[in-house]
């Protein structure tokens, strides 16, 4: 349990930084991080307070083999978001004339009813998330429970200068959105899901456009430039 | 393009919190950027962690992939990028380290090392945060700070640190909270 009372709470975040927390707590607290701000400013404070210990230790120098891992391992994974190896639906044009977009998510859904799920027994969630008039379909988040959500754009999402995107959902029964943080205009974000307050129907994702730094007090203060609500899906 | 090209610009300054943003969008410069400033004080710490060299290069590893994938997740709005990616680092080591299931041995031996390396570190401090810290740590009762170093440092459980302090369960989990309690109210 997180505890309410703040000095108690910030006492969680700082042993959670540390990495005190057993697996269960640990999971919890970046559940309920993922929801509360206060949380979150929590951690980068402690982070930031304990980071001066770094450097109590003697440097050691990794081989240099490990950036050439690092660096091949990239490019395999940026590879893998380009057009070659891109899903079917990324490339066909007509995501763009949104409009059809909502019928065509049933469409997504039967493929993927017959391509053998990893998860097998895992509900998979996916939604298209469109601009507000409908015109244009952006982006599409698929998550399963217990997995990752994958938000992947369908083409390049223009961001002027000192703008960043920044990705919400809010539940059906929440009063107000969750940030769940800032993403790049033009690459595949994967997000934990056990950071969502929770996944479901009708689960409202948005994209909206925020200062530099992104939103900063909770809810977003920038337009919205994507929007969209789950669909959910049974798969054996 | 081979490492040593940038062998004398790992000591230049760089904005981490700028290099953040750039590897969310996808500038693999970037991310070789921060690993050439931090590379050999992250080794240290995962080192100190898992204390085998060839799994905290895994590690390294690893959690550069990670950062490269999170990175759109820092807000530079909380805090600084540095602190953000010590703690990928480091949660990415202990997440290795407790699904190993190995107790560190007793081992008295490396726990004097470690405070005599907290003292000599107190006496070449430079900047003020790290004065802060080592002064707020210095005021912690004793028992506190040596388990909350023990946890932090050698990112020994709640059991490993009551094991090697001979306390039980129960007293060490309350002399990290307080500590950490103890250590806020200081820093503040």
């Amino acid at each position: 349990m997180i505890p309410t009372d703040p000095a108690e709470r910030n006492a969680t975040a700082a042993e959670y930084v540390i990495g005190t927390l057993s697996d269960a707590e640990h999971t919890e607290f970046e559940h309920a991080m993922a929801r509360d701000f206060v949380l979150q400013q929590d951690v980068y404070y402690w982070q930031d307070k304990l980071l001066p210990m770094t450097r109590m230790l003697a440097p050691v120098e990794p081989s240099p083999a490990v950036w050439l891992r690092i660096e091949r391992n990239l490019q395999t994974a940026s590879r893998g978001t380009e057009a070659p190896k891109r899903p079917w639906w990324a490339g066909l044009n007509f995501w763009r004339y949104g409009a059809v977009a909502a019928s065509l998510i049933a469409a997504v859904l039967a493929l993927k009813l017959i391509v053998p799920a990893t998860t097998p027994e895992a509900i998979r969630y996916v939604a298209v998330l469109q601009s507000p008039d409908k015109k244009d379909a952006g982006w599409i988040v698929e998550a399963s429970a217990g997995g990752k959500l994958r938000l992947t754009p369908l083409g390049t999402t223009t961001v002027g200068p000192q703008k960043v995107l920044q990705f919400w959902t809010k539940a059906q029964s929440a009063s107000g959105p969750t940030s769940l943080g800032l993403v790049a205009p033009d690459r595949v974000t994967e997000i934990d899901v056990a950071r969502l307050p929770v996944l479901e129907r009708e689960q409202l994702f948005e994209l909206t456009l925020e200062p530099e730094g992104g939103s900063t007090i909770g809810r977003p203060t920038g337009p919205i430039l994507y929007v969209g609500r789950t669909v959910a899906m049974n798969i054996r | 393009m081979p490492l040593t090209a940038d062998a004398d610009a790992s000591d230049l300054p760089l904005d981490f919190e700028a290099a953040l943003a750039r590897c969310a969008q996808g500038d693999q410069f970037a991310l070789r950027a921060i690993y050439e400033r931090e590379r050999r004080w992250l080794m240290a710490t995962v080192l100190r962690l898992v204390r085998r060299r060839e799994l905290a290069e895994e590690i390294l590893h690893d959690a550069f992939l990670q950062i490269w994938n999170k990175a759109g997740t820092y807000n530079p709005g909380l805090g600084s990028a540095r602190g953000w990616i010590y703690t990928v680092v480091r949660h990415r080591a202990l997440n290795v380290l407790r699904s190993l299931n190995t107790s560190p041995e007793r081992d008295d031996e490396r726990f004097e090392e470690l405070i005599d390396a907290h003292t000599a570190w107190h006496a070449e401090d430079q900047s003020a945060e790290k004065r802060a810290l080592a002064q707020c740590l210095e005021r912690l009762e004793e028992q506190r700070r040596q388990a909350v170093l023990l946890a932090f440092v050698d990112g020994y459980s709640h059991e490993q640190v009551a094991a090697q302090l001979g306390s039980p369960l129960g007293t060490v989990k309350s002399w990290i909270r307080r500590g950490l309690i103890a250590l806020k109210e200081c820093l503040s």
